[in-house]
């Protein structure tokens, strides 16, 4: 039966390498013209997870959902409003910044804004050396040109611009500036959902290798599950700020217990078209993050919500080997596949309305 | 419907079953070019294409591959430095190519709308959603204002937009991503279409609001008998819901066949390519994908032969030089490579003479 995890404590496992406890972010939302703080933008809440040492993590959700907000409160971009992040069992806060950029680094999703166009490959992938005074100017070219032949692009290049390169060669070069620190820690922020569909499976290799040749342990962000379930160890499918659900990758894939989760897996476009679906399509949009609903924050759009759903919010149990599920009716969704009820367009139409109506202001 | 030099000379560019069906719009050889500061950037460049009544057709192929214009130019919406060139846009037993501005506008929004790609594009911000919905009626529709009022939130309503008397308030940047789709599709619904061109309509969302938004547009299909052209590069959203496909490549149609026999069997190596490499929820997790190596040329610098030549892992010697040409197959679908037998004579009469020697030998 389902158990509540126990708040783990700071004893972080030695055979964890990354270990994210409760952490919470708001963004303040400022408004009227003195740019007061007129509310706060719950981005995320009381998210736990460990990463293992040469494992990849991932995170999904769709859009606005706080993926980012954790991968970029991880690496300390932002400060966390609350909770605790340990690398390899130190409290990250209380690391200095130079150590915590050489083990951690960040691919970002966007190859085009994220090379500064005015820089040439060579000296947007020695940055980093340059910044920690790594090397001589010769040992630091030396490390360039080795890091751009392992993710597959000419050392020859090195003096071009990143307008000379297209949309995945530039994700390489991205990927090399990560790497060149010889980090151990990766966050790959939606590193394909910018690159053409032909490209985003070369890059996918990439990183596999680049995992193998280098031990790395990656926290893979992305709202593509086909992708996520490829590259993924293991995931946490995260709604409204919160983690929902998380479990080993074929375990969350094949008994998927969170009415959202298995709504986004229902979601997907199937490319076979002999395969006919009666989908759940579930109704309504993202509620605001500035003013989450009370209880369950997927109340507004669930096919099984009951009352205890707008007064209680779920804990995360264990429902064994891990895999954790916040919802209060999970039992009845436990290792059975069944389908989720559809709703009656009564339904449908009702919570749509409510859900408009808090979204509105 | 005659050829350049009105022979009766047999279409080969549509897929059997298209050519001989009841053809609601029909795009033969169309040319659309951009002339820019360093040479000519031939965006769609011999493109045919047919949509029967009813029937959704759906356009696949990378960024930049000459998608959207070949949307843009059925609908006449292509801006200097852009120029259709050459090609036949057939609407019913009309060439829209030959229409004026004025005969143009009011087929526009009326018997052929379109979701454009960019919905901020498309919507004025200054305007909220009932005036732009009331201008669309009001150019193709002699109603009176009650009348446009009542049509407005109709149609907000059909698209499941919940309190239609107040969202017709609301200006664009108000609504939500998903919201806004769904406006621009009340507008491209308000005077019923026979054919709806749809942009990527859902490539902006996420996957539970594009699941919303196909299954409204194939709702209002079935009811309507719309018939629709749906660009995406999303092969599941073609697989769900298209009934021909079109793939497309550096301007050029590579493979069109109807959707069964294109997944079941794809011809092409850029279609194979497509559908080996993106993982899907089958994709076995031990294996490495598969991938198409290299990228799309610069379309200022294409090659002699073969446009996917450079990326392709069954290209022979012909290809380097000899642009293959459609071709039907015995299946009756259409591919452009020289995997296949070519005729002996092109569409542009260019002989190939060695390209059936060595792709007779090549093919299995
Ligand atoms: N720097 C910021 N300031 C204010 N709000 C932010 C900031 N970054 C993100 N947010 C908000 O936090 C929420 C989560 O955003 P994000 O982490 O980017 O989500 P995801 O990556 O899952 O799309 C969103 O509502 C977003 O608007
Ligand atoms: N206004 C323009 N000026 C110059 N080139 C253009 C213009 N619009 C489109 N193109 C070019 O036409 C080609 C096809 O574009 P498009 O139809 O938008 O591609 P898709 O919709 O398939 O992504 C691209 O190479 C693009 O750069
Ligand atoms: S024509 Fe040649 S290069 Fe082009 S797709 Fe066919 S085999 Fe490949
Ligand atoms: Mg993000
Ligand atoms: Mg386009």
């Amino acid at each position: 039966m389902a158990t509540e995890t126990a708040g783990s404590g700071n004893g972080v496992s030695d055979d964890v390498l990354v270990s994210v406890q409760k952490l919470t972010k708001h963004f303040p939302v400022r408004g009227g013209i003195l740019l007061r703080t007129i509310g706060h933008v719950h981005a995320a809440d009381e998210v736990s997870f460990d990463i293992k040492r040469g494992e990849t993590f991932g995170l999904v959700g769709e859009s606005g959902c706080g993926k980012t907000t954790v991968g970029r409160t991880i690496l300390r971009v932002y400060p966390p409003t609350s909770g605790d992040i340990y690398f390899g069992g130190e409290d990250v806060s209380k690391l200095d910044r130079k150590v915590l950029a050489r083990n951690m680094q960040i691919i970002f999703q966007d190859p085009y804004g994220s090379l500064d166009p005015r820089i040439t490959v060579g000296g947007i992938i020695g940055e980093g050396l340059e910044v920690h005074g790594i090397g001589s100017p010769d040992e630091r070219n030396e490390q360039i040109r080795e890091i751009m032949d392992i993710v597959g692009i000419s050392s020859h290049y090195a003096q071009r611009y990143p307008h000379e390169f297209s949309g995945g060669q530039r994700q390489r070069i991205g990927i090399a500036r990560a790497l060149v620190l010889r980090p151990q820690f990766l966050v790959c922020d939606e590193p394909v959902s910018a690159l053409d569909v032909s490209i985003q499976s070369q890059i996918l290799n990439l990183l596999r290798d680049l995992q193998g040749e280098f031990g790395l342990t990656y926290l893979f962000i992305a709202h593509n599950l086909a992708v996520v379930r490829y590259v993924c160890d293991r995931v946490a499918v995260m709604y409204l700020g919160k983690i929902v659900e998380q479990a080993d990758t074929p375990e969350l894939f094949g008994n998927a217990i969170h009415p959202y989760t298995r709504a986004l897996m229902d979601a997907i476009p199937v490319p076979d078209p002999s395969e006919q679906r009666e989908r759940l399509i579930i109704p309504g949009e993202l509620p605001s993050p500035t003013n989450p609903p009370q209880g369950c924050r997927f109340n507004t759009r669930c096919a099984v919500v009951q009352d205890v759903c707008f007064n209680e919010e779920p804990p995360l149990r264990d429902f064994g080997d891990g895999h954790l599920v916040a919802c209060h009716v999970a039992e009845d969704f436990d290792r059975r596949g069944t389908a989720l009820p559809q709703l009656s367009s009564e339904m449908h139409d009702a919570i749509t309305d409510s859900v408009r109506s808090s979204t509105t202001d | 419907m005659s050829n350049s030099n009105g022979a009766p000379e047999p279409r080969m560019e549509l897929p059997e079953r298209v050519e001989k069906g009841d053809l609601l719009l029909s795009v033969r050889n169309l040319r659309t070019h951009f002339r820019v500061r360093d040479g000519i950037v031939r965006a769609v460049d011999g493109v045919s294409y047919a949509i029967e009544r009813g029937k959704t057709l759906g356009l696949v192929g990378e960024s930049g591959c000459g998608k959207s214009v070949s949307a843009l130019s059925v609908m006449r919406l292509i801006r200097p430095p852009g120029d259709i060139v050459e090609g036949e846009v057939m609407w019913q037993d009309r060439d829209l190519r030959t229409l004026s501005d004025r005969e143009m506008r009011s087929v526009r929004g009326d018997e052929i709308s379109m979701i454009f790609q960019e919905p901020m594009t498309a919507l004025n911000p200054v305007f909220t959603t009932g005036n732009q919905i009331g201008e669309v009626l009001r150019e193709h529709r002699d109603f009176t204002r009650k009348q446009r009022y009542e049509r407005t939130i109709e149609v907000l309503r059909l698209v499941g937009i919940p309190q239609p008397e107040q969202r017709i308030k609301a200006y664009p940047h108000e609504l939500s991503g998903g919201m806004r789709q769904r406006v621009m599709i009340a507008m491209a619904l308000a005077c019923e279409p026979q054919l709806l061109l749809a942009d990527e309509p859902t490539t902006a969302l996420d996957v539970t609001i594009q699941a919303q938004i196909l299954e409204l547009i194939r709702e209002i299909r079935a009811r309507t008998g719309m018939a629709l052209l749906l660009i995406t590069h999303d092969l599941g959203v073609i697989a769900e819901m298209a009934d021909d496909v079109a793939v497309m490549y550096t301007g050029e149609v590579v493979e069109y066949a109807d959707v069964g026999s294109l997944f079941a069997a794809p011809k092409h190596p850029y279609t194979r390519g497509l559908m080996t490499s993106i993982p899907s929820l089958m994709t076995d997790r031990a294996e490495r994908l598969s991938t198409i190596r290299g990228s799309v040329p610069h379309m200022m610098r294409l090659p002699l032969g073969c446009l996917f030549q450079s990326r392709c892992p069954d290209a022979m010697n012909i290809c380097r030089d000899n642009r293959p040409q459609l071709q039907r197959l015995e299946d009756g679908r259409t591919v452009r490579c020289h995997l296949y037998p070519q005729r002996p004579s092109g569409h542009d009469g260019e002989p190939l003479p060695q390209a059936r020697a060595t792709a007779g030998s090549a093919a299995s």
